[in-house]
């Protein structure tokens, strides 16, 4: 079935695709273990439907962008709340700088790095279809999005895959580089939990600690296998993250939401600004020179991705480079 | 209902059988945890500690038979609903079903 444009069908998804969303960030590594049919295996979608890299046709102008949504998400993250404000971020590249959308669902609850691997074969598997006449790629990732990008160009990058050298622009909206406070604050909950050994303490420990694996990779930014191999995952505020380089021959760009127009106190209110922003943080690099950080007044952590403000943001940021 | 509708039922079904049985698991280990102290306390007082241990040897036979009871069902109902769904499925997701 090969889909000649977008607007074939403008279905998206609806109430139950957003409740097996939520269960894979919730659970998704358990699903998956299992077998079940509820897990969300990873491909690109269009119109509620997943599609095989071999499904579409070649880029007319050979860019292409990927949106690469965040944690309990599904492509239905990235539409506008307003119809009027023109769809959203990949219609909006594909109609004014050229750019054809692919929209990424996957399984949340995975690691990161299990997401990243699945991401670098779909590219590879998409560059290798159309051979040449894709030219350039734009990767956009959204909170947790932000990160399986990040370990998909790592691992593709390692392994010599030929997508990599595509890409020009990577754009991070909201993605917690150097973690996420509510994960670790969990963490910390359920170690303080650990303390006592009364059997309310111990069921809240163990329920809390039934969370995903994907959810526990957000409490330091997790990107590779060896950042949690060997480590107890509910072990308190252990972070063996090995520093992984930006990928060197693209550009990257950031979002940082503030959800306080005049503050940064509390980021985005999932995500701190430093974390937002790549910051070097101890063994970790920061991003690279000529990175671009774009502070948003007033938006929040979903707002990021879905706002007429970034979008004129994420234009300029491709544009800029021609 | 089309395919995909059949093999999210299916789903559900699996994990709603899946939550049972381990929710079965996870409340036994700590309705077990909790009544263990008590008994410990009680044991320790040497005129009642052995009425104590029969009391004990009954909770502990009461409580494996309702949580085994529990998982009997679940499992019966398992397998009675996968019937059901396998019967109610098109051809070719009931082939493809494990």
């Amino acid at each position: 079935m090969a889909l000649q444009k977008n607007s074939l069908d403008k279905r998206g998804p609806g109430m139950v695709e957003n409740a097996i969303s939520t269960l894979n960030a919730w659970i998704g590594d358990y699903l998956s273990q299992t077998g079940n049919e509820l897990q969300q295996p990873m491909a690109f979608y269009r119109a509620n439907r997943p599609l095989s890299p071999e499904d579409f046709v070649a880029p007319p102008t050979g860019k292409v962008c990927v949106l690469v949504h965040g944690l309990g998400c599904n492509e239905a993250a990235w539409k506008f709340r307003a119809p009027h404000e023109g769809g959203d971020y990949g219609e909006l590249l594909a109609e004014r700088c050229g750019y054809t959308p692919l929209y990424l669902r996957f399984n949340t609850g995975l690691r990161v790095s299990t997401n990243g691997k699945q991401l670098a074969e779909l590219l590879e598997r998409f560059c290798a279809h159309h051979g040449s006449e894709v030219t350039e790629l734009l990767l956009i990732g959204h909170s947790m999005g932000g990160l399986v990008i990040r370990s998909a160009c790592h691992m593709g990058n390692e392994t010599g895959q030929d997508w990599v050298g595509l890409v020009r622009h990577v754009i991070y909206l909201g993605s917690p580089h150097l973690g996420a406070p509510l994960e670790k604050t969990t963490n910390l909950a359920t170690g303080f939990l650990g303390l006592f050994n009364t059997t309310a303490t111990r069921v809240i420990r163990d329920v809390l600690n039934n969370r995903s694996a994907g959810v526990k990779d957000l409490r330091h930014g997790n990107l590779v296998d060896q950042d949690w191999l060997d480590v107890d995952p509910d072990e308190l505020g252990t972070n063996r993250r090995v520093p992984i380089p930006w990928l060197a021959s693209a550009r990257h760009h950031f979002a940082v939401g503030q959800v306080l127009a005049k503050t940064g106190v509390f980021g985005d209110v999932m995500v701190r600004p430093k974390s937002a922003a790549g910051r070097t943080h101890r063994s970790q690099p920061g991003a690279p020179d000529g990175s671009d950080v774009q502070v948003m007044p007033g938006l929040d952590h979903l707002a990021l991705a879905r706002h007429p403000a970034v979008y004129e943001h994420l234009e300029r940021w491709v544009k800029d480079d021609g | 209902m089309d395919k995909e509708s059949w093999r999210r039922i299916n789903g559900l079904r699996r994990l709603i059988h899946d939550g049972v049985e381990r929710g079965a698991d996870f409340i036994e280990k700590h309705h077990r945890n909790a009544a263990k102290k008590p008994f410990q306390m009680i044991e320790s007082i040497t005129p009642i500690a052995a009425p104590t241990r029969v009391v004990r040897s009954v909770h502990d036979g009461a409580l494996s038979l309702t949580y085994g009871s529990i998982r009997a069902i679940n499992q019966v109902t398992e397998k009675t609903s996968g019937w059901v769904v396998a019967r109610l499925a098109p051809p070719d997701e009931r082939d493809g079903r494990e």
